[in-house]
């Protein structure tokens, strides 16, 4: 028998720019088992044509340095000016790189599913202990 | 009874994800790989973890065609299933894969479902 699709109930979506398949899917993984819908992008570039394609974002989780045309401090500016719903936040391993992009909220690398996860729930407003 | 893993491999966002999350809210735990780099990264982590590969035979550089070859020399229990849209691909594709036919692209996601369920069924050698 061949399963059908279910409803979905309406979850916080993540848009998760990595280009480190582990981290990647270890932090994506971890946000879906506690309810978060999580879209993956392994580079600037592909999350911001899946923004402009229409696809749903609540929330844009991005490394800063990447390969491709745009870095994640690009995408942050191109969203911030075309999508100023949607709120950005950076991640690196390099705490510089972090000092030098206070206009977003940034989280240094390497950091635990939980504490993201808190962050996202606390700039979305869900609150911080229940699915999402 | 084990939630059932899905490996997709393709390198185009607007393809991948809504197919991952179709077959998520099938009830199947979906990674996702944008190539055949990111997908032998994810194997060598979760090979156990994962039942089936379905991957893209990708653009210019036919690069399905190698992870598919790469996997089965070294994961004996991993299904694949090779989709494309290039002509004379899904026919070599067909040729690859465990239990043929493969995929044409644009994915149809029931065509997808109903692949996947026919090879978990003749892995456990039942019919799905």
């Amino acid at each position: 028998m061949v399963p059908h699709p279910q409803p979905q109930r309406s979850v916080a979506r993540v848009l998760v720019a990595e280009d480190d398949v582990l981290v990647r899917v270890a932090l994506a993984e971890g946000l879906r088992a506690i309810g978060f819908a999580v879209i993956e992008a392994s580079c600037a570039d592909d999350a911001l044509a899946y923004i402009r394609a229409g696809g749903k974002v609540d929330l844009v989780f991005s490394d800063i340095q990447m390969p491709g045309v745009l870095d994640g401090r690009q995408l942050a500016e191109l969203i911030a000016r075309d999508h100023p719903g949607i709120p950005v936040i950076l991640t690196s391993g390099d705490i510089q790189l972090g000092a030098s992009v206070s206009t977003w909220l940034f989280v240094a690398k390497p950091y635990s599913t939980a504490h993201a996860a808190k962050l996202f729930r606390s700039v979305l407003g869900l609150p911080p202990d229940g699915n999402s | 009874m084990t939630t059932p893993h899905i490996l997709i491999v393709d390198a185009d966002i607007l393809v991948r994800t809504p197919l991952a999350e179709y077959l998520r809210a099938c009830g199947y735990l979906v990674l996702e790989a944008v190539d055949s780099v990111e997908a032998q990264a994810l194997l060598a982590d979760k090979a156990s973890a994962i039942d089936i590969v379905l991957a893209d035979v990708g653009g210019e550089e036919r690069s399905g065609f190698a992870l598919a070859k790469w996997i089965r020399e070294r994961f004996s229990d991993i299904r694949v299933i090779l989709a494309g849209s290039i002509a004379g691909s899904v026919e070599k594709a067909e040729r690859l894969c465990d239990d043929g036919p493969a995929l044409s692209k644009p994915y149809d996601h029931r065509i997808v479902l109903e692949q996947i369920q026919r090879l978990r069924g003749a892995r456990k050698g039942t019919l799905a």
